[in-house]
């Protein structure tokens, strides 16, 4: 049991820990700042998670109105088991198979049962925090509208703890059998891919069905009450037969809705419950986990042997066989294809959440239609800067030499001119900035279609944005390569470090805030005295001769600064 | 082929290389020996550019490398003493690497390539990712990364350790090879053994300053005494 607890203090720390977090703040500039900007995004996201729960309330009243107040919590029961399955298993997975820590812990004196129960808390406490945003607020709802007793709230609020417990004890017991039989993901790549796919896909698929339900709804408040009550009756059959096949919303039921006695009974019932499945898990990872892990390994080490025999011959080009490296180790290395490729996907299934969310009824729609209509000069331009400044927000460029650490040797000492170099580490954030620039305007356009605008009009219109967003993102490019030539992190144990603790990501993204000012000031002067057609040449041409600059300023650099860079 | 004059280098107040001179011939094998914290890698760092000397010149094949630095570099390769490689390719993707940096054609390649896998022993494991090989693994192909180049002078540091028996017999082989083609040599070790067998001449650095240089013979007539490069080294020192 102490090494249980030792090695989940241990775990905590690692992966959440106030305390450090703290610490780091208070001695650490480049966290702080990094900190003061996750925090903003956060606040930023905050209306948007109003409208959430807003919307959640809504309908609640339409399930209180029809008397099956108990069939919304069943609701919030379906959400939280849905992202366990969701969230998990792949967390299950990587903390099992994957994490560096077992291959520490195994051979210490310490039963593997117990470490792993310590991380299966952890992920639980995970899966906890986020229930706390998504699943609690349903809680709340139900239990301030339906005025339920103060034991009932520390009744369900014990509930609401436990609630995560037992499905995820099930996935994993799964997950480790299912290990122990075959190998599903051969590596921690196809276990990634297969997340992503996942994730993606159930993001456009809950995008989608939102949508639909929000394109029938009518605009007439009063058939809105209807159409709601509809909604909850179509929904009742399918929320009865969970409830049937997933006792544990009755435990949560008698809870919040039973006589003193039965909400104590039922939820202490739940506690054992949970304890016994906890026990059941550390049997079974106790029995099997060891074998399956060892299964695992020894699969990693057998592949290795493989031998293509197809014969390859290299790229030929230098810049080119430079991008590849760059590009297959981005991709290759979870944290650095987190932070820099996922953007390419997450940021365009984001803006068609909003897009779609934040139109609200017809009226609106046309009168932002309108709106778009008499200013689509200025929308476009806008459109182009902030894709620019999206370009400068990727680390990809700013961290170029950082992330090489301790191989920069190679680079460094190698024949290879400025140009082969600079063109060879430009290449991938080029790339994965034109297909985020073409998946961006391709929505938007889209949107704009969907909505009544005038299709064709509107690509000659994302052409031109393409273009100037482009050339624009040049200068900036540069910039974050000449930003981390002069100030590369290097010493680095954590892949983590030079993408996450980079000053020159901050650095760069000052840059571009500045560059975005620049551009609107200069546009608000241009505005006075010339047609928008003018200030558009006017814009390219400032662009590329910026990008010149930028780009013989680097040049002219370049051999000479990979001498000094340590 | 290599010419080093006058060379320095401080950390701080510390002088790590103070005013060394010396000269690798073509077709030789050149010895850079010295005990912990003399400055051999300072020294090597500073040759194939990953260090800004404080004063001094350095010649490679004629080309200064703080002027012509690109030509400089396209005359050597360099094997550092702790062969980190880029971790999420396969072995033979950094070999692919290299030949693109320094041009080989296609056909040599393979060739090449195959010539050293085998030599070395790491056919088996050149398809798989370099974060997975051991320490001597990565020295190895970072070695066959810098012999397949063929080039006019081959650095390394301490090339020799984390080998094995067999891995470092052949690497001697490979260098005298290299040699007997008009190429030079220079590396940086601790082994004496090797020093002894291989090198036409060497250099003994001490505190940042050479105590000796020459070939084996020369360097015993200095001191007047003929006995084994151990003891001399030992001796030169001590001091
Ligand atoms: N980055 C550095 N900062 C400060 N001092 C350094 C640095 N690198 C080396 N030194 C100092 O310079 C001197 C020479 O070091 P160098 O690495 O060249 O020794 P070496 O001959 O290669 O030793 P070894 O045989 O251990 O590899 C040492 O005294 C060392 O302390
Ligand atoms: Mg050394």
């Amino acid at each position: 049991m102490t090494d249980f607890l030792t090695t989940f203090r241990f775990l905590l720390k690692q992966n959440l820990s106030f305390h450090y977090f703290f610490n780091r703040l208070k001695n650490d500039k480049k966290y702080r700042n990094m900190s003061i900007i996750i925090i903003l995004v956060f606040l930023f996201c905050i209306p948007s998670y109003a409208v959430f729960i807003g919307l959640f309330r809504e309908l609640f009243i339409s399930f209180q109105t029809a008397h099956l107040g108990s069939l919304y919590l069943v609701m919030a029961i379906i959400l939280s088991v849905f992202l366990i399955i969701f969230f998990s298993f792949f967390q299950i997975i990587s903390y099992f198979y994957f994490s560096d820590d077992v291959k520490i812990l195994t051979p210490m004196p310490i039963k593997p049962s117990h470490y792993l129960l310590s991380k299966f808390f952890v992920i639980y406490i995970w899966e906890l925090l986020i229930s706390m945003f998504t699943v609690l607020p349903f809680f709340i709802i139900y239990a301030v509208y339906e005025n339920i007793y103060f034991y009932q709230w520390i009744m369900m609020i014990i509930s609401f703890v436990l609630l995560p417990i037992i499905p995820l004890v099930v996935i994993a017991i799964i997950t480790v059998v299912l290990m122990s039989l075959t190998n599903i993901f051969k590596s921690k790549d196809a276990l990634r891919m297969a997340s992503y796919i996942l994730l993606f896909v159930s993001l456009v698929f809950f995008q989608y069905k939102i949508y639909d339900v929000l394109l029938t709804m009518p605009e007439d408040p009063e058939k809105q009450l209807e159409f709601g009550q509809n909604l909850v009756n179509n929904s009742t059959f399918f929320l009865e037969k969970f409830s049937a096949y997933y006792p544990i919303t009755k435990f949560i039921e008698f809870a919040v809705s039973g006589s003193f006695f039965e909400s104590l009974l039922s939820t202490s019932i739940f506690i054992l419950l949970c304890i016994g499945f906890v026990y059941l898990l550390s049997i079974v990872l106790q029995s099997i986990f060891m074998k399956s892990y060892l299964k695992e390994q020894n699969n990693r080490t057998t592949k290795k042997k493989k031998i293509r025999t197809n014969k390859k011959t290299g790229v030929g080009n230098v810049g080119l066989s430079i991008a590849k490296i760059d590009f297959l180790t981005l991709l290759r290395v979870p944290i650095y294809a987190f932070n820099t490729l996922s953007v390419v996907i997450l940021i365009p299934v984001l803006l068609i959440v909003f897009s779609n969310l934040m139109s609200g009824g017809n009226g609106e729609i046309e009168e932002l239609l309108n709106l778009y209509k008499n200013n689509r000069d200025i929308f476009w331009l806008s459109v182009a800067l902030i894709l620019t400044i999206f370009s400068i927000m990727n680390p990809i460029a700013s961290t170029t030499f950082s992330r090489e650490g301790k191989t920069n040797w190679i680079m460094r000492s190698l024949p290879i001119s400025a140009k082969d170099h600079i063109w060879g580490r430009l290449l991938t954030p080029l790339i994965t900035q034109v297909v985020f620039m073409i998946v961006m305007l391709i929505i938007i356009i889209f949107t704009l279609a969907q909505k009544g605008s005038n299709i064709s009009t509107d690509i000659v219109y994302g052409i031109i944005t393409f273009l100037l967003a482009f050339i624009s993102s040049l200068p900036l490019l540069f910039i974050s390569i000449i930003i981390d030539l002069k100030r590369p992190m290097l010493k680095w144990e954590n892949p983590q470090q030079p993408v996450k603790q980079n000053m020159n990501v901050l650095i760069a993204i000052v840059v571009g805030i500045i560059y975005g000012t620049l551009m609107y000031l200069l546009y608000t002067l241009l505005k006075q005295f010339l047609e928008i057609d003018l200030i558009i040449i006017i814009f390219f041409i400032v662009n590329i001769s910026l990008a010149y600059f930028a780009y013989n300023i680097l040049y002219s650099k370049f051999e000479k600064s990979l001498v000094v860079m340590d | 082929m290599l010419k080093i004059n006058n060379l320095s280098k401080s950390y701080g107040l510390k002088k790590a290389v103070n005013k060394i001179s010396f000269e690798v011939n073509q077709g030789e094998i050149f010895g850079f020996l010295g005990p912990n914290g003399a400055g051999k890698t300072t020294t090597i760092k500073m040759i194939v550019g990953l260090l800004k000397p404080d004063e001094g010149k350095i010649l490679i094949n004629g080309f200064d490398n703080q002027i012509n630095i690109l030509d400089a570099k396209g005359q050597f390769c360099y094997v550092p003493d702790n062969p980190e490689v880029f971790e999420k390719i396969t072995g033979y993707d950094y070999l692919q690497f290299i030949c693109d940096v320094f041009k080989i054609p296609n056909k040599e390649r393979e060739e090449r390539i195959n010539y050293y896998l085998e030599k070395l022993l790491l056919k088996n494991d050149i398809n798989s990712y370099i974060s997975g090989y051991s320490h001597g693994m990565k020295q190895k192909i970072v070695l066959i990364g810098s012999l397949i180049v063929n080039p006019k002078i081959l650095i390394f540091d301490e090339p020799m350790v984390g080998l094995d028996p067999k891995a470092q017999h052949t690497v001697k082989e490979l260098l005298a090879q290299h040699c007997s083609k008009g190429n030079s040599v220079f590396f940086s070790t601790h082994v004496l053994e090797v020093a002894e067998k291989v090198c036409d001449r060497v250099a003994i650095i001490n505190n940042g300053e050479i105590i000796a240089l020459g070939t084996l013979d020369e360097i015993r007539k200095s001191i007047g005494k003929d006995e084994s490069l151990e003891n001399i080294f030992l001796e030169l020192t001590e001091k």
